[in-house]
């Protein structure tokens, strides 16, 4: 399958003419210095994640690639109209679904997918929270597949992490390839933490002049332990373990050397099984009893909501175009990736029969765990996903496989191409969605991998949206 | 203490400051001309060297009036007397004279870093290694005024809190007046957006100044100007504001002179009361600008008398520490 080198393009506008100069550079020499400081700067740094089950508990460095993903000016207008139409959407979706359900009874998608849904919160039915935001911050992950196709493989709207690398790579890239930024007008990225917290602050309850907003982890053994503190760290807001944190009948509350202090929007880093002991998982000692209670009762808000995965799974995906159309009357602007639903037993069994050359998915993975990528596995594993499917065909997708798209990318030997994805982070507040002119760029680093999970092998690398040409950024 | 040692300290801990307020200034400048739409990175630089009151001497004779060529007249240049390494030399030099009175720990720190800026000075400083030479500078900064918390003798820390609070009034101060004067007026409704340049030339304000922690802490952000304005001026908790240096320089002339009746303390005491005067509130950059400016004159006239009444040096340890004792820093006359 012959995948899309974004680099080599020959469209007479294409980007990476920004850094032809470092590409056609014959002396890796000079580059391979560059990506040692830059790695030299995570180590010092300390920008590192942690690796579940790897048995070691040690952090690592998420593998930087000094090569930017470039994104036309043009380009990016029009990713960043689809990933806003389509967050518009899926928060009008889940207030319907917890109020009205007025896209089910319309007929526009069957009640199964909502009610028949784990993920569905029957604790979030009729809550009302501010300005109808459920998903304060999202992250929607593209592929691309030729010049002007780009797929919407899934919508991340319980905890999306990555943000932190995204800003730490431009910072990095400023440090070691400044000439760069002098010589090219990259949009600047920067103000992210300063966007969230305006938008944080925005969805706080009514009533609140002056909101105090923090950021809610599970704590230093996390594995996004270190963006969570990189965003309180940048956006001034005290990070909190739920210890910190106490409930009565007039809010939540953090102890402070000075007493109590309020706290008026929590965005929270812990999933929703283990946010509030009385109300979810009653063994969860990262949550804060009681807090679910002051939620409903509108003193506090959580971001991202109770119960968004009912909207950002595998199954539900399948319908995100119909909410766009359903909500907003507008045609999508995004392209879904063409969908199997395994649970229809017809579908199920087109899987079935062309399971070597497709990719599945579990409903609720993630993380590129649980996944089989069809034409890379071999015929064990491929079997395995048979008898699973067979099994439980409620609980997988299937897709295509797609020719992910390939950048230039620095490997041991020069520079190679390599599959990568996209995150942008979209930012919802009451009266504004937006994000800033940039994204995560997850990169495969494997030969022909197309498993860009930081768990599985997968890197980052800095994205540069171009600013339009004669347009000041 | 002997006022000879006490000027060693106090020159000591103001070329100190004087390093690290041009390291962060720089960085600050230095991102700037990094983003798109900015003005040409030698232009920013020339605003470097306007803040540090450097632009005249560095336009006389045949230099090359590049970036690079500002940027290592600024960090290194041995002829501009407050050039970083300069800096880092007056240190030294200063702490030699009073080394008996410094702990091992802390001459140490003084002198490899001294040793260190003397190699990157023969070494010369390429536009894109900038930020790495600052932090090195920055690290070397922390690290002595890390060893230096150690100091208990006499009054040394008193001293060098007076150093410290004068010279960050003189920076703040410079910093306020230059950089004020390509921002437009605040408009408390119309505040700037944050993809805005005016925004990111109120960022860069505010990492020079060494503000940002506030900067992130203060609430409600929206209002940029405002708070920016107050956090440099009249915010008692920042430790760089104008009021909270003027009341230290109140706090350590009277533990060093041990009296509360000199003119010093009386020419501080009123600097405070000046400053908490200036109309930060209006908006008007203009008008706050003109008050700095008076500000800017009785700063220059107290650091005169804490010289002359109290610290009471016939000259620093060395000819070139002197002559770092530029006239700008110092009010016309000062004896020193």
């Amino acid at each position: 399958m012959e995948a899309f080198d974004e680099c080599c393009s020959n469209a007479t506008d294409n980007p990476y003419a920004a850094i032809a100069d470092w590409l056609d550079d014959p002396d890796f020499s000079e580059l391979a210095a560059k990506r040692d400081q830059a790695n030299n700067l995570f180590v010092r740094r300390g920008i590192t994640f942690q690796v579940y089950g790897d048995g070691t508990g040690t952090e690592r460095l998420i593998p930087f690639d000094l090569i930017p993903r470039i994104i036309a000016a043009r380009e990016w207008a029009h990713l960043s109209a689809g990933c806003t139409q389509r967050v518009k959407a899926l928060n009008a979706f889940l207030h319907d679904i917890y109020h009205e359900q007025k896209i089910i009874t319309e007929g526009v998608i069957p009640k199964w997918v909502v009610e028949g849904n784990s993920e569905f919160q029957p604790l979030m039915v009729g809550v009302d929270v501010p300005g109808q935001i459920y998903s304060h911050i999202s992250g929607v992950d593209m592929v691309r597949t030729g010049p002007d196709d780009w797929y919407v493989l899934e919508d991340n709207l319980r905890c999306p992490s990555g943000v932190s690398y995204m800003l730490e790579n431009r910072a990095a890239m400023r440090r070691v390839m400044a000439r760069s930024f002098r010589h090219n007008d990259v949009e600047p990225i920067d103000h992210y933490p300063d966007l969230l917290l305006q938008s944080l602050r925005s969805c706080a309850p009514d009533g609140i002049s002056n909101p105090s907003v923090v950021i809610l982890t599970p704590g230093a053994g996390n594995s996004a332990y270190f963006e969570h503190a990189f965003l309180a760290q940048s956006m001034g807001v005290p990070l909190v373990e739920g210890i910190d944190l106490v409930v009565d009948s007039q809010g939540v509350w953090m102890h402070t050397t000075r007493g109590l202090a309020p706290v008026h929007v929590i965005y929270r880093r812990i999933n929703d099984d283990y946010l509030d002991p009385q109300a979810f998982n009653p063994t969860s000692v990262l949550g804060v009893p009681g807090l679910f209670e002051a939620h409903k009762a509108g003193l506090v808000t959580i971001s991202n909501a109770v119960g968004n995965g009912v909207a950002d799974d595998k199954a539900t995906y399948l319908w995100v175009p119909d909410m766009i159309r359903f909500y907003l009357g507008e045609e999508p602007i995004l392209k879904n990736v063409p969908t199997w639903r395994c649970a229809d037993p017809a579908q199920l069994e087109e899987v079935l029969d062309r399971l070597p050359e497709l990719v599945v998915k579990e409903v609720h993975g993630a993380g590129g765990y649980g996944m089989l990528v069809g034409p890379s596995a071999s015929q064990d594993e491929i079997e395995d996903f048979r008898a699973k499917l067979i099994n439980d065909p409620g609980d997988f997708i299937a897709q295509p496989t797609l020719a992910l798209s390939t950048c230039p990318t620095m490997i041991d030997a020069g520079i190679a191409p390599r599959h990568v994805d996209l995150r942008p982070y979209v930012l919802a507040g009451r009266d504004e969605t937006h994000l800033v002119p940039g994204a995560l760029t997850r990169v495969a680093l494997k030969e022909g991998s197309l498993v860009v999970n930081s768990s599985q092998g997968g890197g980052t690398k800095d994205t540069w949206v171009l600013c339009e040409e004669g347009a000041s950024c | 203490m002997l006022t000879r040692l006490a000027g060693n300290t106090y020159w000591l801990a103001r070329s100190l400051e004087r390093a690290e307020n041009t390291c962060r200034l720089l960085r600050a400048l230095n991102r700037q001309s990094l983003l798109p739409g900015a003005v040409h990175t030698s232009a920013l630089f020339r605003t470097a060297l306007a803040v540090v009151d450097e632009l005249e001497a560095f336009q006389v004779g045949t230099r090359e009036q590049t970036a690079r060529a500002i940027l290592e007249y600024i960090l290194i240049a041995p002829e501009n007397h407050s050039s970083v390494v300069n800096c880092f030399a007056n240190v030294r030099e200063n702490g030699r004279s009073a080394r008996h009175m410094l702990t091992a720990s802390m001459w140490e720190a003084v002198n490899r870093t001294y040793l260190r800026a003397q190699e990157i000075r023969s070494e010369g400083v390429r536009l894109d290694e900038v930020d790495e030479v600052i932090d090195w500078a920055l690290q070397g900064c922390y690290w002595i005024r890390g060893a230096a918390d150690e100091l208990r003798r006499d009054g040394l820390p008193h001293v060098l809190s007076l150093g410290q609070a004068l010279e960050r009034l003189d920076f703040t101060l410079r910093l306020l007046s230059t950089l004020l004067a390509d921002l437009p007026s605040i408009d408390p409704d119309n505040p700037p957006t944050m993809s805005s340049g005016e925004y990111r030339r109120w960022l860069a304000m505010i990492e020079a100044g060494d503000m940002s922690e506030s900067w992130r802490s203060s609430s409600p952000r929206r209002r940029l100007g405002q708070t920016a304005l107050a956090m440099f001026v009249t915010d008692p908790h920042t430790t760089r504001s104008l009021v909270t240096n003027a009341r230290r320089v109140v706090a350590a002339l009277e533990i060093i002179s041990g009296r509360d009746d000199s003119a010093a303390m009386a020419a501080a005491s009123a600097l405070v009361h000046q400053i908490l005067a200036i109309p930060i509130g209006d908006g008007d950059l203009s008008v706050v600008q003109t008050a700095i400016t008076e500000v800017v004159i009785r700063t220059w006239e107290l650091s005169d008398l804490c010289i002359r009444d109290h610290l009471s040096i016939a000259q620093p340890a060395t000819a070139s520490a002197s002559a770092s004792q530029s006239s700008s820093t110092l009010p016309p006359g000062a004896q020193v």
